[in-house]
C-alpha cells in the first residue's frame, strides 16, 4: 500500500470556540494518538485532506503525517475515524493513529461484490449486502482495498457467510457465522384497485384509548348545546 | 399506515424541532438514501404515500427501509368548537424530523432507478429532501 504525505499543524488550543474559528480558516480539528504515545491536538486543511481519502483505498490510507510545530517532525499515522456534519456533509473532525509498521493492526475494509448473481439475474432475486465491511488485522503495509465477494453463482436463497471470505497477507476478526450478502427472492407489488385501497387506509390512531374516550351521554349533549348556541 | 400499537400517554405537547439530527444521519442498511434538509412533521399517510411510490417504481427488485416512524399523536379540535373545554382527540400520528435525517433506504437496484424512485418519493413529502448513496461500494 502506498504511503501518502498530508500536512498538518499542532494545535495549542482546545475547545468548541477554537474548533468553529479553525473550521472557518479552512482547516477542520483532529487528533493524533496511538502507540503509546501522548495524543497530540492538531490541524488539518480540508484541501490537503480531501485527495488523500478520495483515492482507492479510501479510507484506509497509511499517511506519512507532517506536523507543523510539533516535536516529532513527521510519523506514520492511518484514519481512524471521520465525523462528517449530518447536513453539510463536510469534514468536523478527525482521528489519526500512530502506527508502526512492523505491529499488525485492525481496520475495517469494505466489502467488494464481483459479477452478478444467477439468482439476481435470471430470476430476479435480490441481492442483500447485509454486512458492508469487514475487520481485518494485518501490518499496516498489506492493507487490503477491499475484501472481494464473487457472486456470480449464488441462486436464491444462497449467502455468503465471512468464513467463506479470504484475503491475502491478513486475517479477518468479524465473527465468522456472520452473513455478508444473501440473495432473497423478490417481493411482488400487488396492485390494489384504488377504492379497495383507500378503504384499506382508514385507521383511527385513538383506538388504543377507546376506553378512557367515552364521555358521559349527558355531558356530549351539554357540550352540543353550547356549541349551538 | 404506520401507527403505534398502544401509547403510554395519548395526548402530546408539541414540542420543538431545534437543531439537526445527528442519530439517524448516516445510510445504515440499503445502498441509497433519501435523507431530510428542513425540519417538519411527517404524518403517516405522507410515509405511506411515499413508501408506496417507490415499491411501484422499483417494481420487483429492490428492498426498502424506512427509517422514521410517526409516533407521536397529533389532537385536532372538532370544527366549529369553541376556544377551551380542553384538548382535542388524537386524530393522526407524526414523525418528528430534523434536518439530516435519513427517511428511506433502497438497495438491490441500480443508481438511476434508485435516484428516480427517491425523487418520487420526495414529491409526497412536505420538506427538501435530498439523495444519497453509500460511498465506498462499487457496483
Amino acid at each position: 500500500m502506498a504511503t501518502v504525505e498530508l500536512k498538518a499543524t499542532a494545535r495549542t488550543e482546545t475547545g468548541k470556540g477554537v474548533a468553529r474559528k479553525t473550521r472557518r480558516g479552512g482547516s477542520f480539528p483532529a487528533v493524533l494518538y496511538g502507540e503509546g504515545k501522548e495524543s497530540q491536538p492538531i490541524s488539518v486543511d480540508y484541501n490537503d485532506f480531501y485527495p488523500v481519502i478520495r483515492t482507492a483505498a479510501g479510507e484506509n490510507v497509511i499517511l506519512e503525517l507532517k506536523i507543523d510545530g510539533a516535536k516529532e517532525g513527521s510519523c506514520k499515522a492511518i484514519i481512524r475515524d471521520i465525523q462528517y456534519h449530518p447536513v453539510r456533509r463536510d469534514i468536523l473532525h478527525a482521528d489519526f493513529q500512530h502506527i508502526s509498521m512492523t505491529k499488525e493492526i485492525t481496520v475495517n475494509v469494505p466489502i467488494k461484490i464481483v459479477g452478478e448473481a444467477v439468482g439476481v439475474k435470471t430470476d430476479g432475486g435480490i441481492l442483500e449486502v447485509i454486512l458492508w465491511e469487514v475487520e481485518v488485522e494485518c501490518l499496516p503495509v498489506n492493507i487490503p482495498d477491499g475484501v472481494e465477494v464473487i457472486v456470480d453463482d449464488l441462486e436464491i436463497g444462497n449467502s455468503v457467510q465471512v468464513s467463506d471470505l479470504t484475503v491475502e497477507n491478513a486475517r479477518i476478526l468479524t465473527d465468522p457465522e456472520s452473513t455478508v450478502i444473501t440473495i432473497v427472492a423478490p417481493t411482488v407489488v400487488e396492485e390494489v384497485k384504488p377504492e379497495a385501497e383507500e378503504e384499506g387506509e382508514e385507521v383511527e390512531p385513538a383506538e388504543e384509548g377507546a376506553e378512557e374516550e367515552k364521555e358521559e351521554p349527558g355531558k356530549a349533549e351539554a357540550t352540543e348545546k353550547k356549541a349551538e348556541k | 399506515m404506520l401507527s403505534p400499537k398502544r401509547v403510554k400517554y395519548r395526548k402530546q405537547q408539541r414540542g420543538r424541532m431545534k437543531g439537526i439530527a445527528w442519530r439517524g444521519s448516516t445510510i445504515g442498511f440499503g445502498e441509497y438514501g433519501l435523507q431530510a434538509l428542513e425540519p417538519a412533521w411527517i404524518t403517516s399517510r405522507q410515509i405511506e404515500a411515499a413508501r408506496v411510490a417507490i415499491t411501484r417504481h422499483v417494481k420487483r427488485g429492490g428492498k426498502i427501509w424506512v427509517r422514521i416512524f410517526p409516533d407521536k399523536p397529533v389532537t385536532v379540535k372538532p370544527a366549529e368548537t369553541r376556544m377551551g373545554k380542553g384538548k382535542g382527540n388524537p386524530e393522526y400520528y407524526v414523525a418528528v424530523v430534523k434536518p439530516g435525517r435519513i427517511l428511506f433506504e433502497l438497495a438491490g437496484v441500480d443508481d438511476a432507478l434508485a435516484k428516480e424512485a427517491m425523487l418520487l418519493a420526495a414529491r409526497k413529502l412536505p420538506i427538501k429532501t435530498r439523495f444519497l448513496s453509500r460511498e465506498g461500494v462499487k457496483r
